[in-house]
């Protein structure tokens, strides 16, 4: 990366991480934070007694061989915010700039593009760190998380190849929102698909084969794999590469196809004259 | 203001709201396709854990007679109801002060609850067409199956259900005069709202203690009827309670709601509030 796409990227990157930031100081924000993954979790929990009152519920550990489902869902809800983050934040880093009257400006920029939305997407999933926090913090005070301390740097790993690989949705959902405009509107439509397909609340193994085909072309669910794997099950290098490979693959794919959406209608916009609309 | 008055200013307000809403195409699509991802989730949640056998068996000992993908499909339905009285009546004044328009409205000789109360009815219509389409594709998608007793006592039972939202709308929108950050409050309050009224789960699953919140709020008896109507035959003397309880918590909402929100209203005046977000 040259000097001025450094430059480029950090600026974005702070502008971000202070902007999200500030959200979390606000009431409401603050609020939501607090009580969505806590009765997320909640909800998992009464599921997890209503149809297994004595254990584990028989289908989920048929299927991974885990017997605690609810440290497997928290590890779930735990990657919710970076989904959110992915969805929401992916769109939203072009349509702020509209509603703000700049992204004009910064089109007609000598800048690196790519250096300022990877700067931008980056920023909001880096705060979703707190999100991930509250939660296994909701896990381990209220519903008696247990992790395998063993597995630590593997799940570190998969969260950071996840973060990377999740810039990939971000910039897929920065063009749909430069091309259809409204990206609230994809990212309220999208999360239940995305927690559907990642696995986030049950099994991808329950799914119907040609379904777990979708589930494994979105990184997510080979993040998720690979941070329950290590934290759950405590495996070792060999069951964990497919994973990292799987993040690998799915992020690099994810962030070339966001890539060139993104470039493709944004020289529409241009040419249409909607590059300001929103 | 008088009864042609208020009628016109909330006729406005639904103009305005579907001319809007039918703006953006990802909106529409979202209003055809979420209801039904939302309710493969829920059924999910316990299929991909658990046999359907086993879930059916645990729901009829909790006191559920029917079918656990009815159940769960109708959870949704009813839900998704409130998510739309919560961003129509509810957050219809956030989005007023996004778009620089409130201190206006303020300052127009409108009745505020003829302007909420267009939200709303569009809120109805709107989400009522997606959300009962839904309901349909759901209910062919995962074989639930409805029966239809009495049509007039589910239609009433519905109606009163979604008066006691619109009320409950009225209530929070109330706060949101006040609040910079009605947005997150509007999401922040759909998490306990979906927990607590028994949309995922029958309410007798909880723990007593949290029985006793779920039936403190209205949703929970509204749902209770909508499920008994759609998926039983109980007759009028049945239900009168929960639908008695259903217009008398739309009546303390709203007077509740009318008061806080000319309070609320004066105080944001005063404050020179009337425009943040």
């Amino acid at each position: 990366m040259t000097t001025a796409a450094f430059r480029t990227f950090n600026g974005a990157f702070r502008l971000g991480f202070k902007n999200t930031l500030r959200g979390y100081t606000g009431t409401g924000w603050l609020v939501s934070t607090l009580l969505t993954p806590l009765f997320l979790v909640a909800s998992a929990w009464v599921i997890s007694r209503l149809v297994a009152p004595d254990g584990s519920p028989d289908r989920f550990t048929a299927l991974t061989g885990i017997t605690d489902y609810l440290t497997f869902v928290v590890i779930g809800f735990a990657f919710n915010g970076f989904l959110l983050s992915a969805l929401d934040d992916g769109g939203s880093a072009v349509y702020d700039e509209q509603q703000a009257g700049t992204f004009e400006l910064l089109a007609m920029s000598p800048m690196n593009p790519f250096a300022w939305m990877f700067g931008k997407t980056l920023a909001s999933q880096v705060a979703a760190i707190i999100d991930l926090a509250i939660v296994i913090a909701v896990g381990g005070l209220l519903f008696g998380l247990q992790l395998t301390p063993t597995g630590l740097a593997w799940a570190l790993l998969g969260l950071v190849l996840t973060l990377a690989a999740l810039q990939g949705v971000a910039f897929v959902f920065a063009a749909l929102g430069l091309g259809l405009k409204e990206p609230h509107a994809l990212t309220v439509l999208m999360s239940p698909v995305f927690i559907f397909l990642s696995g986030m609340m049950f099994p991808v193994q329950a799914l119907p084969g040609w379904v777990q085909v979708f589930s494994y072309s979105f990184p997510l669910t080979h993040g998720l794999d690979l941070v329950r794997g290590a934290l759950l099950t405590g495996a070792g290098a060999e069951a964990l590469l497919p994973s990292v490979w799987g993040l690998l693959v799915t992020g690099a794919v994810w962030i070339t196809v966001g890539w060139v959406s993104f470039r493709a209608l944004e020289k529409r916009a241009r040419a249409k004259g909607t590059l300001g609309t929103y | 203001m008088s009864v042609t008055g208020f009628g016109r200013a909330a006729w406005a307000s639904f103009i305005k709201s579907g001319k809007v809403a039918f703006t953006y195409s990802p909106w529409i699509i979202n209003r055809v396709l979420g209801p039904f991802l939302w309710v493969s989730l829920a059924v999910y949640a316990y299929t991909g854990i658990s046999t359907e056998a086993n879930v059916q068996q645990r729901f009829h000992e909790v006191g559920v007679s029917g079918d656990f993908t009815t159940f769960l499909i109708l959870g949704q339905t009813v839900f998704s109801f409130f998510t739309a009285m919560n961003w129509r009546s509810g957050f219809a004044i956030q989005r007023e002060r996004w778009a620089g328009t409130w201190e206006l409205i303020l300052l127009s000789p409108v009745n505020r609850f003829a302007f909420l109360t267009g939200e709303a009815l569009f809120g109805i219509v709107d989400s009522g067409w997606s959300v009962l389409l839904a309901m349909a594709v759901a209910a062919f998608a995962f074989g639930a199956g409805f029966t239809l007793g009495s049509p007039l006592l589910a239609f009433v039972a519905l109606t009163l259900t979604l008066l006691a939202m619109v009320s409950l709308g009225f209530f929070f929108a109330s706060f949101y005069v006040l609040s910079r950050s009605a947005g997150p409050l509007s999401m922040a309050i759909q998490a306990p709202v979906r927990f607590f009224s028994g949309t995922q789960f029958p309410v007798g699953a909880l723990p007593a203690a949290l029985q006793a919140v779920s039936y403190a709020i209205p949703i929970t008896w509204g749902l209770g009827a909508v499920r008994a109507t759609l998926t039983g035959e109980p007759t009028w003397s049945d239900l009168a309670p929960t639908l008695g309880l259903l217009v008398a918590f739309s009546v303390v909402f709203l007077t509740v709601g009318a008061i806080l929100l000319k309070r609320m209203e004066h105080r944001s005046k005063v404050n020179g509030t009337v425009h943040l977000f």
